[in-house]
């Protein structure tokens, strides 16, 4: 179901959706649609990684917020050079552990 | 002994092609949400997303759902959410080993005492068990340094634990 929303947008921006519209055979309402919501995608994987960069997110955390799997999620944390902040103090004993359990 | 894995590891550990050898020599569980996670991938073919899958339906990584009442309480320790949640709460449970390369949950199995390790430490411990020879613990050591999840230090290190 849509919902109705009064927006106001620049005159660029509508001269352009309008140029586009044209382009593309349909109407205004429609380009605008489809860019707010290709828009909407970028603006969440944006708020995901902003949040994960500052450790206020956990990686499925930062997946769930852009709605992408988590596979993505660390396609595009690499892809931007976030890396995990582990540490060699973090994995002291993870090795040792490792050894005991793993077959 | 098993296993917690978390979709990081799951991933990465599909990524350099050894999840399906550690799953055959290895008890592994997952949670019901961590494999949701995994799963969505599918949609858009990931490779990492169909092994999972795989080795679920072959019953070679379980999926688990962790009590809840574990949950919330972790939950308002930590603040944990989702995957990671489930993770830590299965493994507190079950005094289980935790496999995570989320720094987040690596910082809340230490807060609550409970074993972790991570992929990393998977190549050199299935290599030092003769599960992969040498040449694949460096192949999967050096694509893990091209992926670029751990930092050159690391990664260092580790390349040195290869024996």
């Amino acid at each position: 179901m849509m919902k109705n929303v009064s927006v106001r947008l620049k005159e660029d921006f509508m001269k352009e959706a309008e140029k586009l519209a044209k382009l593309k055979a349909i109407d205004k309402s429609a380009i605008i649609r489809e860019a707010l919501e290709k828009g909407f995608s970028e603006v969440k994987l944006e708020i995901a990684l902003d949040r994960f960069s500052k450790g206020k997110a956990s990686t499925s955390e930062a997946a769930k917020i852009a709605d992408i799997s988590m596979g993505e999620m660390m396609d595009e944390l690499v892809k931007r050079g976030l890396k995990q902040k582990i540490t060699k103090e973090d994995l002291e004993r993870s090795l040792e552990r490792a050894l005991k359990v793993v077959k | 002994m098993t296993i917690i894995a978390d979709a990081t590891s799951l991933i990465l550990l599909a990524k350099i092609s050894i999840l399906e050898t550690f799953a055959n020599r290895n008890d592994i569980v997952t949670s019901e949400l961590v494999y949701k996670e995994v799963i969505k991938g599918k949609e858009k073919g990931r490779m990492d997303s169909m092994l999972t899958e795989k080795l679920v339906q072959e019953n070679k990584l379980k999926v688990k759902t962790p009590n809840n009442d574990t949950k919330t309480s972790i939950e308002k320790l930590l603040n944990l959410k989702f995957g990671e949640l489930e993770v830590v709460s299965l493994a507190h449970k079950t005094k289980s080993t935790i496999l995570s390369d989320d720094k987040k949950c690596i910082n809340a199995a230490k807060a609550l005492s409970i074993d972790f390790m991570t992929s990393l430490d998977v190549i050199i411990a299935l290599h030092r068990k003769n599960a992969i020879t040498k040449e694949k613990a460096i192949e999967s050591i050096d694509e893990l340094e091209s992926y670029g999840w751990y930092s050159k230090e690391l990664i260092k290190i580790y390349r040195g634990k290869i024996k």
